[in-house]
């Protein structure tokens, strides 16, 4: 790091010195593309001076990044993306959280983005070790870090108007569902069940996105609210003590188990109220875990879903 | 003096063989490089002269694939010679690091290491942690199995209970501690070469160098120790200096390996096996033939576990036991090993 930083600035220096001997009178030019350097979340500053080969680790941030207008940009993107459509059919590098290096750099980026959940950390260094900067964002969990993932992105594309643009219009989508979920008269108590498959089952509870959009949507987490936090395995005591009345699960997965029947048999949920009643919940993966540019969408179905009260006159 | 297997021929066909795993580990990736352009970044680099090859081949084929052959062959030359000590020293031909305990003891210590925070996946902390722990382990077991009479059969069962005891420790500690920057319970059982860079390169070569030289010396030694401890004692071998220094070897390269590629099971039995059966009993000349097959075992088992592509890959160790599992019953069955 240390050298490549010191390499960096005698070559810096260099190219300066070659550029004044040549045109004592002209200033130095700066390249068409402004070059700009960002400090990722895992502390590594990257040097961004060509952005127009991107390879996006994670759905939602190729799909940030189709909703700036510079999806013509993404070379590359991961098994999660799923929106939007031009996106699907772009070359695919496998999973972000398992990620390889060698898929990265055959597609030959300028710039790799991608946040926390990416692993390993040894892939990470393979592809910088390759000459290309990734660079690794905070996870963004929340209403308001939705916002934030926007306008950082933006900034490393450095399309900050459009980054404004997106960024107010997704606002005034999230404050439209919130004035809406705040004629909710009642709070129901809502817990959401993730399915992979029959052998992957987790309930996601506390300083998770569905947390923060159960809660907008005027709904209690139910399974947060008994000390669930983060994702873990689903236990069908700890699904039983929350007593959800409503369940909310990825789409995906629902219809690998086998729809809503596999679902009632999984366990504990059949104690749940939600069980007794059939209150089961589906929506898009990425449309409701992402935290990308779709949340207030995402938060508005979710708050007339929960609440038939407000639909009906 | 010519025989039929001598030092040179050995080096000689050993390196082919060698040179061979090299060029197939480097042409089988996640992504298609063609066979030539592989050749043609490996060529570009090692002859003077700048063939135009492309950046990302050369990030491929290089930066990626070249150390994680060179450290799948020195982790196996490790290996392997460690299996070979280990069986003549033992009188055991079913002897091998992971067995007497070896690997499990270098996990935990490469584990503490990621567990402090110190090391991180392909890190020399992590190296040196379970070089350090593996030597200890290596002479943790002498000890016990000294203190009942030190018959190769007690080393044996002292090791089958304290690798069994430690694995159990590392699986559960490495499914309790829910921590993404230590590495999964698959990479204690079954390795994985994914963390291998060109720094890796060079310190598993260091212990490569220090292991294999280390016991070469002892070649002489080992030939008399596997006649019987008793037989060596009555011809005025020190028996428990010689285990102990061989052992203190075979700990601390094996424990480098377990740091660097984790657990990958059966290379040091297989590697011992060939070696004796090929060129003879003489440590002299199945130490260097062993490092050369248990060197090629990892890699080609490597290469196997690549050939999926798209960034599925087996992991190395379940490739390492199901070949090395099938030699073992051949072995067996066709009354070629008498256990």
């Amino acid at each position: 790091m240390a050298f490549r930083t010191a390499f960096t600035l005698v070559t810096a220096a260099v190219l300066l010195a070659a550029c004044s001997a040549a045109n004592p009178d002209t200033p130095v030019t700066t390249s068409a593309t402004p070059s700009s350097t960002f400090v990722g979340i895992d502390g590594v500053q990257s040097d961004i001076s060509d952005t127009s080969r991107i390879v996006a680790l994670n759905g939602d941030l190729t799909e940030t990044i189709f909703a700036l207008g510079a999806g013509d940009r993404v070379v590359g993107i991961d098994l999660t993306t799923t929106y939007p459509e031009a996106a699907v059919g772009l070359p695919s590098v496998g999973l972000g959280r398992r990620l390889v290096a060698e898929e990265v750099i055959a597609l030959a980026p300028t710039l790799v983005i991608g946040d926390t959940q990416i692993e390993p950390q040894s892939s990470i260094d393979q592809i910088r070790a390759a000459g290309i900067p990734v660079v690794i964002l905070d996870l963004q969990v929340t209403l308001p870090g939705v916002i934030r993932k926007i306008g950082t992105v933006a900034g490393i594309l450095g399309v900050e108007e459009e980054g404004l643009a997106l960024a107010a219009a997704v606002q005034a989508d999230i404050d439209q569902a919130l004035v809406v979920a705040s004629g909710a008269t009642a709070a129901p108590r809502v817990g959401y069940v993730y399915v992979r498959g029959p052998e992957t089952l987790l309930m996601f509870g506390n300083g998770m996105p569905t947390h923060f959009l159960i809660e907008a949507a005027s709904g209690i987490d139910a399974l947060g609210e008994v000390g669930v936090t983060f994702a873990v395995p689903l236990s069908a005591e700890s699904l039983v003590a929350a007593a959800p009345d409503v369940l909310l699960t990825p789409t995906e997965g629902f219809e690998i188990i086998g729809g809503l029947d596999s679902f009632l048999s999984l366990p504990g949920v059949s104690g749940t109220p939600a069980g007794r009643t059939q209150s089961v919940l589906h929506y898009d993966e990425a449309l409701m875990l992402g935290m990308g540019p779709r949340t207030g969408e995402a938060l508005m179905q979710l708050v007339l879903d929960l609440h038939p009260e407000l639909s009906t006159p | 003096m010519i025989t039929r297997h001598s030092l040179p021929s050995i080096l000689i066909v050993g390196g082919l063989f060698t040179i061979a795993a090299v060029v197939l580990g480097v042409s089988v990736g996640s992504t298609t490089v063609s066979f030539a352009t592989a050749l043609e970044v490996m060529l570009d680099h090692l002859l003077p002269g700048d063939l135009d090859t492309s950046a990302q081949a050369d990030a491929i084929v290089w930066g990626i694939r070249m150390p994680r052959v060179l450290v799948a062959l020195l982790a196996g030359a490790i290996l392997g010679v460690a299996g070979t000590v280990l069986q003549g020293a033992l009188r055991n031909p079913l002897a091998d690091s992971q067995l007497v305990g070896l690997s499990a003891a270098a996990s935990v210590g490469a584990l503490s290491g990621y567990w402090i925070g110190y090391a991180s996946s392909g890190s020399t902390v992590a190296i040196l942690l379970g070089a350090a722990a593996g030597a200890v382990g290596a002479q943790a077991v002498w000890w016990l199995a000294r203190r009942v009479g030190g018959e190769p059969t007690r080393f044996i069962l002292v090791g089958i209970g304290m690798g069994l005891g430690l694995a159990a420790l590392v699986a559960t500690a490495s499914i309790a501690i829910h921590d993404p920057r230590i590495p999964d319970v698959t990479f204690w059982f079954f390795g994985g070469l994914g963390a291998a860079n060109w720094t890796v390169v060079a310190v598993v070569g260091f212990f490569a160098v220090v292991t294999v030289g280390g016991l070469f010396p002892f070649a002489r030694m080992l030939d008399v120790l596997s006649l019987g401890h008793n037989a060596a004692s009555h011809v005025g071998l020190n028996v428990g200096r010689v285990s102990a220094g061989a052992l203190a070897f075979v700990g601390l390269g094996v424990g480098a390996t377990v740091g660097a590629i984790g657990v990958v099971g059966f290379v040091g039995l297989v590697a011992g096996r060939v070696a004796f059966s090929t060129v003879g009993p003489q440590h002299r000349l199945a130490i260097p033939a062993s490092a050369f097959t248990g060197a090629i075992f990892v890699a080609l088992a490597d290469t196997i576990g690549r050939v999926g592509g798209r960034g599925f890959e087996v992991p190395i160790g379940l490739i390492t036991t199901v070949l090395g599992g099938a030699y073992l019953v051949y072995l067996i069955t066709t009354r070629r090993l008498a256990v």
